[in-house]
């Protein structure tokens, strides 16, 4: 088992360090200088020649790359042009609200997805069935933005229910719409996925043993159905947060939700470069701890792995 | 997002070719399969027709295409649908404005289903370094957020249809690649496969004769699953302004440029997002009831 957790962790550092070369090699080739950014417009050429010095810009490009890694491995990512506050501190600081959007949106597309599947399973091909599925159908189909304007405009425009956009206190009421935006798509996966994992369960022979010795159903399910379908569960429950830490440029976009996406689209529009490279680098090192927690979760549940 | 997920039933297993008609007679029989792709067709129709069809020219601002206060127009006998808050006929520009995202994600989709069917068969085929490589390369890229790392390569190489076309499948080969790796080592043991290698058939030929033939259904419901997706992405990324330039008509532009407009006119915002849903969702339905169709064959 330590072994398999020992190469686990090597692979993800692997990863980050592959993933860095392409941030590198991206914040190479963007438009802009960033010593003209940070010296202004009327900087003289000695000035300039002084930043690029200081930056290590006149220097041949596998240096440049080897100074990226040895800043990056110091958590220094630069400043921000538009805020003058390092790329770090800028993340962090917006972090919180994105934390707090990401863990609703989950809570919310479990909260609809777990039921809808489990319902569905019942009675496959019954109308709940149907109805659910096309249903799912569309709501993976909906362009975020879109949804998230047509729920601004009727729930908090129309009928007052929710606030227009932002944030604010109680928590709950701001965060109710953007998280529900967040998470139908996901509800709709869900409520796939556990039907799909139910009715694979339901027809395995263990299932059949125990019904045929006389299980209650509700013993059937608690100690035979439902601990396998959780195991399923538990690896996207995990990628999912991974990736909703990412950062979710759009939805944080239609609210004005003060996260770490909506900073970045702010740092799209100034081209902002190290903020924008910040948030794509701090985005995949959440997706890659996300993954490797997920794989090592699974190798500690799954015996199979576990006494390798 | 939800691009990074493949759908639960989307793992397809290492099955006898594929009988084309016997797929085909199931899929005609499929309700969800005629009203999907009676849905494609009226959305490539309407796109390629799209100059005989509209009334007006999309971009034309007219002298009398706004309300006395500037507003957008509700539909007259001249703008059936009103126009928007340019004075733009806001009909025409719907009829336009699936075009260039219907290019986008179909060219994206069929150059992931090549590059992914190369890489991720090779990858299956050889193992070793070169499956390491790929994996590693799809597992890296995957990692990254979605619609940031999308933004970030627009920035380099400046939006426009060819630009997203290739950042698009940059990162949508991916998928496919990892569904044609794993048929592909569950074939490479398979007797057919084994007798052409010993009689020293080339890596292209048992590319393109023995395994292409066997992924082939895996490959075309990708496909068809990948357009839904890349048509939200495109729209997400022309809402976010890095996507279709203005003044091209494009839906998720439209409703980027009209959500002020909103609560004048809400049909400036509802009908441009509606035919976005109604796109992806029809390449979805028609992908899943290929997956049907095909999964018994």
């Amino acid at each position: 088992m330590l072994r398999v957790a020992f190469e686990k962790v090597m692979w993800s550092l692997v990863d980050l360090l592959a993933i860095l070369t392409i941030t590198f090699i991206l914040s190479y080739l963007l438009p802009g200088d960033p010593a003209r950014t940070i010296a202004g417009p009327h900087a003289s050429v000695a000035d300039l020649m002084r930043i690029r010095t200081q930056l290590g810009l006149n220097k041949p490009l596998y240096v440049q790359f080897g100074l990226y890694l040895w800043h990056v491995a110091h958590l220094q990512f630069g400043q921000s042009i538009e805020y003058g506050t390092p790329v770090l501190a800028a993340l962090w600081s917006r972090f919180p609200a994105t934390l707090e959007l990401a863990v609703t949106g989950m809570v919310l597309e479990l909260a609809i997805g777990l039921p809808v599947g489990f319902l569905a399973a019942r009675k496959q091909g019954g109308v709940f069935d149907r109805v659910s599925g096309a249903a799912g159908m569309a709501a993976v189909s909906l362009p975020q933005f879109w949804l998230g304007i047509v729920l601004l405009f009727f729930l908090a425009f129309k009928w007052r229910l929710f606030p227009i956009g932002g944030y604010g206190s109680p928590l709950w009421w701001y965060v109710f719409l953007p998280g529900l935006t967040l998470g139908i798509g996901g509800a709709a996966y869900y409520a796939q996925l556990v039907r799909a994992r139910l009715l694979e369960v339901m027809n395995k022979p263990f299932v059949t043993t125990a019904r045929a010795k006389g299980v209650r159903t509700a013993q059937l399910y608690k100690r035979h159905i439902v601990p396998n379908v959780l195991s399923t569960l538990v690896t996207q429950i995990g990628m999912d947060l991974g990736y909703f830490m990412a950062g979710v440029v759009v939805v944080e976009t239609v609210f004005g939700w003060p996260g770490i996406g909506l900073q970045a689209w702010t740092a799209i529009q100034a081209l902002d470069v190290p903020l924008i490279m910040g948030t794509v680098l701090f985005g995949a090192f959440w997706i890659v701890a996300a993954n490797l927690v997920v794989d090592l979760t699974y190798a500690l549940m799954d015996p199979r792995i576990r006494v390798r | 997002m939800l691009q990074w997920r493949s759908s639960p039933a989307a793992t397809l297993h290492a099955r006898a070719p594929a009988q084309g008609s016997r797929a085909w007679a199931r899929l005609s029989r499929d309700p969800a399969a005629w009203i999907s792709g009676v849905l494609i067709a009226a959305l490539v129709g309407v796109s390629v027709l799209a100059p005989l069809l509209a009334p007006h020219n999309p971009d034309t601002l007219f002298q009398n295409g706004l309300s006395a206060i500037g507003g957008p127009l509700p539909p007259t006998a001249q703008f059936p649908l009103g126009t928007d808050q340019f004075g733009r006929d806001e009909l025409s520009r719907l009829l336009y404005g699936g075009r260039t995202a219907l290019l986008i994600s179909v060219s994206a989709s069929a150059a992931s289903a090549v590059v992914g069917f190369i890489l991720g068969a090779a990858a299956g085929l050889t193992g070793g370094w070169v499956d390491t490589l790929v994996s590693r390369l799809a597992n890296v890229l995957m990692s990254f957020p979605l619609t940031l790392f999308a933004v970030a390569m627009v920035m380099i190489v400046s939006p426009g249809p060819g630009s997203l076309i290739a950042v698009t499948s940059a990162i949508y080969w991916t998928y496919t690649a990892r569904l044609v790796r794993a048929e592909t080592m569950a074939l490479k043991e398979a007797e057919f496969v084994v007798a052409a290698r010993t009689s020293g058939a080339t890596w292209g030929r048992l590319l393109w004769r023995h395994i292409l033939p066997n992924v082939l259904d895996t490959v075309i419901v990708r496909f068809t699953l990948s357009i839904a997706q890349t048509f939200l992405l495109e729209a997400g990324l022309s809402y976010l302004g890095v996507g279709v330039q203005p003044p091209t008509p494009d839906w998720g532009l439209m409703v980027a440029q009209s959500q002020n407009f909103y609560a004048q006119d809400p049909g400036l915002v509802l009908y441009p997002g509606a035919a976005i849903a109604l796109a992806s969702i029809a390449f979805s339905v028609f992908g899943d009831s290929l997956r049907r169709a095909l999964r018994h064959s």
